[in-house]
């Protein structure tokens, strides 16, 4: 496994701890013209937090050394280009998707399922620090009151 | 004897360590203390709240299912630590390590309760000796 993807991973969560990620803002300024902005707030939501909980699965694959170490590599490498297209295009968060297409390339590079493991976790780490971070840009109770007002008003 | 401290809100709350139990969780916890993460209230789960840390610990260790009021965790999927201040319906086992001391969790309730308000509020978790 290459340290400097590790170390870069490990850099970008730093950066992360306290500091609001750019990613988020142009994350939130998606499609706020149109009026669809709570949908793909929420959307992105639901993806970051799959991802992560993803992530931790190759984690524990890799330390357990469950599958077949070739194949266990193409799944991931395959998922995190997808994820990387999602979080580009659709959110328009371009340095969690750059993370994201590199980490595809080192599970290819990975020797072991120490090294698959290890980039598993390290990457997993991040990706559960931006899933606070979209969950902390949602205005969960003023939200969660519009809707009991909308939902009182349907019935 | 240690214990841990949390500062919520800029109140400071005590829990017990359950060092005997959950002595794994409790020295991964010592090695990076004192730290100040982001808190979110939970979405599914009633009278919860949880904060990242900075390290990574995926074994279970003591692992509880029922969370009394004060039960504090820490949960390895999402490297977090909760703490269950009020009656809530539990979703998973978890790493139970601490537990908020009786005196303290009205103080605490009323200021996790305002996380659901106020999200990415910092906390910081210490280890002190008392």
């Amino acid at each position: 496994m290459k340290e400097e993807l590790l170390s870069e991973i490990d850099l970008a969560l730093d950066k992360i701890w306290l500091d609001q990620p750019a990613d988020i803002q142009k994350m939130l300024s998606r499609n706020v013209d149109n009026g669809k902005n709570f949908s793909v707030w929420t959307y992105c939501y639901g993806h970051t937090e799959a991802l992560a909980a993803t992530v931790y699965n190759y984690y524990l694959w890799g330390k357990q050394h469950k599958g077949d170490l070739d194949t266990i590599k193409m799944i991931a490498a395959e998922e995190m280009r997808r994820y990387a297209g999602i979080m580009k295009i659709y959110y328009y968060m371009d340095n969690m998707s750059g993370l994201l297409e590199k980490a595809a390339a080192g599970y290819e590079q990975a020797e072991s399922y120490e090294d698959f493991a290890l980039l598993s976790r390290t990457l997993q780490h991040y990706l559960v620090q931006m899933s606070y971070w979209v969950d902390i840009s949602i205005p969960w109770d003023k939200v969660s009151a519009a809707f009991s007002k909308i939902m009182k008003e349907q019935n | 004897m240690k214990k841990l401290k949390i500062t919520l809100g800029g109140k400071v709350f005590y829990a017990e360590l359950l060092t005997d139990k959950a002595p794994k969780t409790i020295q991964m916890l010592e090695e990076c203390a004192p730290f100040t993460s982001m808190v979110i209230a939970a979405k599914i789960c009633d009278h919860e709240i949880q904060w990242p840390t900075p390290f990574y610990y995926e074994e279970l260790e003591n692992p509880v299912f029922d969370q009394d009021p004060g039960s504090i965790i820490y949960f390895p999927p999402r490297q977090c630590i909760c703490c269950f201040y009020g009656e809530t319906l539990p979703v998973e086992y978890c790493n139970k390590f601490a537990q908020i001391l009786p005196e303290d969790l009205p103080g605490f309730f009323e200021e996790a309760q305002k996380v659901w308000s106020n999200q990415g509020v910092h906390v910081i978790t210490e280890i002190v000796e008392e």
